[in-house]
């Protein structure tokens, strides 16, 4: 009954100072857009390294034989049977793709650089990067295609196009270098030089039959949720017995130490934020004590308890953050909207790539981060109301009569 | 008759108003300030916000400031140096025929009087082959003497030594892994020659660095120049670059200056700063500045509105103050420069503090330096945390603050003008009788 | 130029409340020698404030013709009449009026600022002004530190230190004890025969009321008797 009546109390003492209670909902969704914007800037730019990471060639698991990360050469590969398929339920699955990757040189007429060689099969790469990058000339047409496709940069650097034919020199099964002319079918754009200069792709069967071999270095697998990569890897570790079957957060443990240190810069922000709010929500909640000190103190002699009154202190600033919060995440709703083509961060594209960013970041949008939102904000106002509330319950009806 | 006098009257009252409007400023800049100091916790939680907004600017932007410039010098240290001048095609088409003459460049860099170490370097990529494995990669000729003294690759030779003699190479880490290569094996060194022949070189492998950078870990050979230029074809005073080092941290203008400084000549040089030579580094820099700013500029619209709120409050606890004013014919606009005062005083108790806060959390780390901590680390790529030194100094950032005053003095000069345009519209009568 | 002070011909005001027109003047004729002391007196709604509103510059009336000290209001802008209100009335309002940050000698010379008045002789003027009615001692406080009878002498210090022809009190002892009253109203008349200052009163206090030579009586917007009290 007392709740009730608080809240009676507040909702229309709210309703008594619109206008400046409107500046202080304008501030409230102010600080909960901005809270929303960089948690969703954030959470993009979260995404997008994951993508980045995952997509690289890594996958979220990965398999490998034992040593071939101190060691990476054909002579660390394995057999994989001609009818693999991976032992995870399909449903999860977004693809798999089994590969040959082992470093080379590639020579052009005046130049010469060091390059990872990798056998593909183009049809299994829709998991990684190569599915999104821009070719120039064409793509391989399956494992058997003996011609090559190479990074944009890389091309510039040797000086080639597409057509020309380079030769790659790299280590057979047997250990003896082994030396091969490749036709560049196709260039592709990666916006990061880096994969442009370090990978050249070819196709697996082409590189097994030059490396003297049957077998992959790696099985790279790509889940359709990321969160279920702990079980689905145990599911592997019993298949490949004898192989290192690793996670994305194993083979890159900087990128997944970045991935969780990226949650708290979304409450760095929001708390930085909030903390700024807090000093207006406080003064006005203390001035409309103040302002009702007759009211309270009449109330006090009335009868009324000093929990009621808190009660109505801390309701009203809940209240006036659930407006400003519902305004907020509605302006953010739209803002997000507004931004579905990304936010083109072009300008400082260079310094972003090797932050492992893209040049267009994507603000992403996550029910549960909004919930977040939601809940810090009413705790924030339940927290801005201790020291208005406090400031009430210290009201006498003496003093209000007096005053 | 009568209409003349009142004329003159009137005039007479305009000029005394004039001559005396200075001492009616100060009359309400008086109350403006009492007033403030009457309603002390409302003008330190309106300041709060500002304490706040000017706090994490000027404090964040001094810690990045710091850290970065910090960052860059330590990257500039790792192998490019704080300038460079190279061939103007270089650049572009780095081709081994496209070389400065040494000796010149040395000069203009030394000109300059800004460099401690000045010295020379040439590079191309070979195929390089330990034993029966190879692979490509990429070899510097440079002056071991000279670069010892500073390069950052010198200091992270993880097994064995740098280099110190002819014939002797250093290789990374990742190159070493993949050509099975240990202390004291032959490295050998296949390229293409300035002549455009075969430039073959054999060299002792002396040390193994780990530079951070896993491109360099993974391509790097080291050797000195002199084998570099034989084993190439090129002549003695050859050069793809000759790089200059300071012994004291470069700020940022400055590097630029430095470089771009041409005495003439006549010869058309390449000159590069570090903001060149680490593109990356200014960008990221910059990155991390507009996203403070950001945040900083989200917070003054909080604040802007925190005041407007406030304002609103104080017009309307002063009511029937203003209208008793009013009525004994004070005009609406000596009211309103009443509390722009006001609002001017409060923003000024905020920046002082703001800055007072910012000062004592900023001096004791630019005395004594910090700590990164792990978390921090984490969220920098890799290759940039193996540059980060051991403690880093921020510096204090004079053009956020800057920023800091101008934005906040503004924003809160117009959130007071707002809610005190009302007073134009104010019936003293009204305002006399308003009850609060 | 007329000997009046006010004149006053067929004021009336309508404001809308609400929609209902609310008739507080309805043609009031009024005329105010100088040196004289009246009071408005009438019950609430009977139009006195209004009418002294008016007289004051305060408000404007809808119909009819209202002179202060020669010159007509209504021609005036709202600046002019701003500055006719600093040079030519005094007012007193009920307790409270003073501004709060201001000690009292303070508050008294922030008029004379207000009418560009040079520093030396404004001190002069607003010592004197408090030394006439007794507040020598407590120039130095604030408002918030004297009690209301008090805050109403400066306040009349404040009135009277600009030597207004018109002297306007409403409700001057709205907060007041009777005790306080007595001593105010001995002060008004005071200046009122000593200093022929011309004071206007508008009050329900009979007490007050009877310290005025002349009474005016109003009643739904009208004069209802106006007549001079002989001791």
């Amino acid at each position: 009954m007392s709740a009730n009546l608080a809240f009676q109390l507040s909702f229309r003492n709210i309703l008594r100072h619109r206008r400046r209670n409107a500046m202080l909902f304008a501030a409230v969704a102010v600080a909960v857009l901005g809270s929303s914007l960089s948690m969703g800037l954030v959470r993009g730019w979260q995404y997008d390294m994951l993508d980045g990471v995952v997509g690289n060639l890594t996958g979220h698991i990965k398999v490998h034989a034992p040593g071939y990360l101190d060691d990476p050469g054909i002579q660390r590969g394995f057999e994989l049977a001609s009818d693999y398929q991976p032992d995870v339920p399909s449903e999860d699955l977004m693809g798999w793709a089994p590969r040959i990757s082992v470093p080379a040189v590639i020579l052009s007429e005046r130049e010469t650089r060091g390059i990872q060689l990798v056998g593909i099969n183009p049809s299994a790469e829709s998991i990684s990067f190569l599915d999104k990058v821009v070719i120039d000339g064409e793509n391989l047409s399956g494992p058997g295609d003996g011609r090559m496709i190479i990074g944009k940069e890389l091309a510039r650097q040797l000086k080639t196009r597409v057509g020309l034919r380079l030769v790659i020199m790299t280590q057979g099964s047997d250990g003896l270098t082994r030396e091969r002319g490749f036709r560049i079918a196709g260039t592709y754009d990666a916006e990061g030089t880096g994969l442009e200069k370090a990978y050249v792709f070819s196709g697996l069967q082409t590189i097994q039959s030059l490396l003297d071999t049957e077998n992959v270095t790696e099985v790279s697998i790509r889940l359709n949720e990321e969160p279920k990569k702990l079980s689905i890897q145990a599911l592997l570790v019993d298949f490949f017995i004898g192989l290192e079957v690793m996670n994305w957060e194993e083979l890159n443990p900087q990128a997944a130490g970045l991935y969780l240190f990226t949650d708290s810069i979304i409450y760095i922000f929001f708390f930085f934020i909030m903390g700024a709010l807090i000093f207006g929500l406080v003064n006005t909640l203390i001035a409309s004590v103040m302002e009702r000190t007759k009211e309270f103190g009449m109330l006090r002699a009335l009868g009324m308890n000093r929990r009621t009154i808190v009660l109505e202190v801390v309701i009203e600033s809940v209240l006036i953050m659930t407006f400003g919060m519902i305004f907020g995440l509605v302006l953010a709703y739209f803002s997000f909207l507004g931004l579905e083509d990304g936010l083109n961060l072009g300008v400082w594209a260079e310094g972003l790539e090797s932050f492992g960013m893209r040049a267009v970041l994507y603000p992403i949008m996550r029910v549960d981060d909004f919930v977040t939102i939601a809940l810090m904000s009413l705790f924030m106002g339940v927290l801005a109301s201790y020291w208005p509330a406090k400031r009430a319950t210290r009201i006498t009806p003496l003093e209000a009569m007096r005053g | 008759m009568s209409e003349i006098a009142l004329g003159q009257k009137e005039q007479n009252f305009a000029n005394r108003t004039k001559a005396d409007s200075s001492s009616i400023l100060l009359r309400l800049v008086q109350i403006s300030w009492r007033n403030v100091w009457r309603n002390r916790r409302r003008t330190l939680l309106t300041a709060g916000g500002i304490i706040f907004a000017v706090w994490l600017l000027v404090f964040m932007r001094s810690f990045q400031g710091g850290v970065f410039a910090q960052m860059a010098d330590i990257s500039a240290r790792a192998m490019p140096g704080h300038a460079q001048i190279q061939h103007p095609l270089y650049e572009e088409e780095p081709q081994v025929e496209h070389t400065v003459r040494e000796s010149l460049a040395e000069s203009r860099l030394l000109q300059t009087g800004r460099f401690d170490f000045v010295s020379s370097r040439v590079q191309g990529s070979a195929i390089l082959s330990v034993g029966d494995k190879s692979t490509g990669g990429f070899v510097l000729g440079l002056e071991p003497k000279v670069e010892a003294q500073w390069s950052g690759l010198a200091r992270n030779i993880k097994t064995g030594a740098y280099l110190a003699a002819d014939g002797e190479a250093v290789i990374g880490e990742a190159l070493a892994r993949n050509l099975g290569a240990k202390l004291g094996d032959d490295l050998v060194i296949l390229g293409t020659a300035k002549n455009g022949g075969i430039a073959a070189h054999a060299a002792t492998i002396v040390g193994i660095f780990r530079s951070g950078s896993t491109e360099l870990d993974r391509t790097l050979v080291q050797i000195p120049v002199g084998d570099f230029r034989e084993a190439w074809s090129m002549e003695a005073e050859e050069a793809h670059m000759v790089v200059g080092v300071s012994t004291a941290l470069l700020d940022s203008e400055e590097g630029i200056q430095i470089a771009r400084n041409d005495p003439g000549e006549g010869v058309d040089l390449n000159h590069l700063a570090w903001q060149d030579l680490l593109p990356d580094v200014v960008q990221l820099t910059e990155m991390k500045d507009v996203s403070t700013n950001f945040m900083f500029y989200f917070i003054c619209i909080i604040v802007v509105f925190s005041v407007v709120n406030a304002f609103m409050m104080l017009i309307y606890e002063r009511t029937n103050e203003m209208g008793v004013l009013l009525a004994l014919g004070m005009r609406p606009h000596q009211l309103l420069i009443q509390f722009q005062v006001e609002a001017f005083l409060i923003s000024s108790l905020g920046l002082v503090l703001g800055f007072g806060l910012t000062a004592i959390t900023v001096w004791p780390l630019m005395e004594y330096g910090m700590t990164l901590p792990q978390e921090l680390l984490e969220s920098y790529p890799p290759d940039m945390v193996a540059m980060f030194p051991e403690r880093l100094h921020p510096t204090f950032n004079w053009e956020a603050m800057r920023t800091a005053t101008v934005t906040i003095l503004l924003g809160v000069q117009v959130a007071a003008l707002i809610p005190s345009l009302r007073i134009f519209g104010m019936r003293p009568i009204e305002a006399i009788r308003a009850e609060n | 130029m007329s000997g009046e002070v006010v004149m006053a011909r067929g004021l009336t005001r309508v404001y809308q409340e609400e929609a209902v027109p609310v008739h507080a003047l309805r043609g009031v004729d009024f005329s105010l020698s100088s040196s004289e002391f009246v009071s408005l007196s009438g019950p609430s709604g009977s139009g006195k404030s209004t009418l002294l509103n008016i007289v004051g510059g305060l408000d404007r009336q809808d119909e009819g013709i209202i002179e202060l000290d020669g010159e007509e209001l209504a021609p005036l802008s709202e600046g002019d009449l701003a500055a006719l209100r600093l040079r030519k009335i005094g007012f007193v309002f009920q307790a409270y009026n003073l501004v709060p940050v201001l000690s009292a000698l303070e508050n008294v010379e922030f008029i004379l600022q207000l009418q560009g008045v040079g520093s030396a002789e404004r001190k002069e003027r607003a010592g004197e002004a408090l030394k006439s009615l007794g507040l020598s001692e407590l120039q130095d406080r604030r408002p918030g530190e004297m009690s209301g009878g008090q805050q109403q002498r400066v306040a009349i210090a404040r009135a009277i230190v600009t030597n207004p022809v018109l002297l306007l009190a409403d409700e001057p002892s709205a907060n007041l004890d009777s005790e306080t009253t007595k001593e105010l109203m001995e002060l008004l008349r005071n200046l009122n025969e000593t200093q022929g200052m011309t004071i206007i009163t508008a009050t329900h206090d009979p007490m007050v009321m009877g310290y005025a030579k002349r009474q005016v009586h109003l009643r739904d917007g009208t004069v209802e008797r106006d007549e001079v009290v002989t001791d």
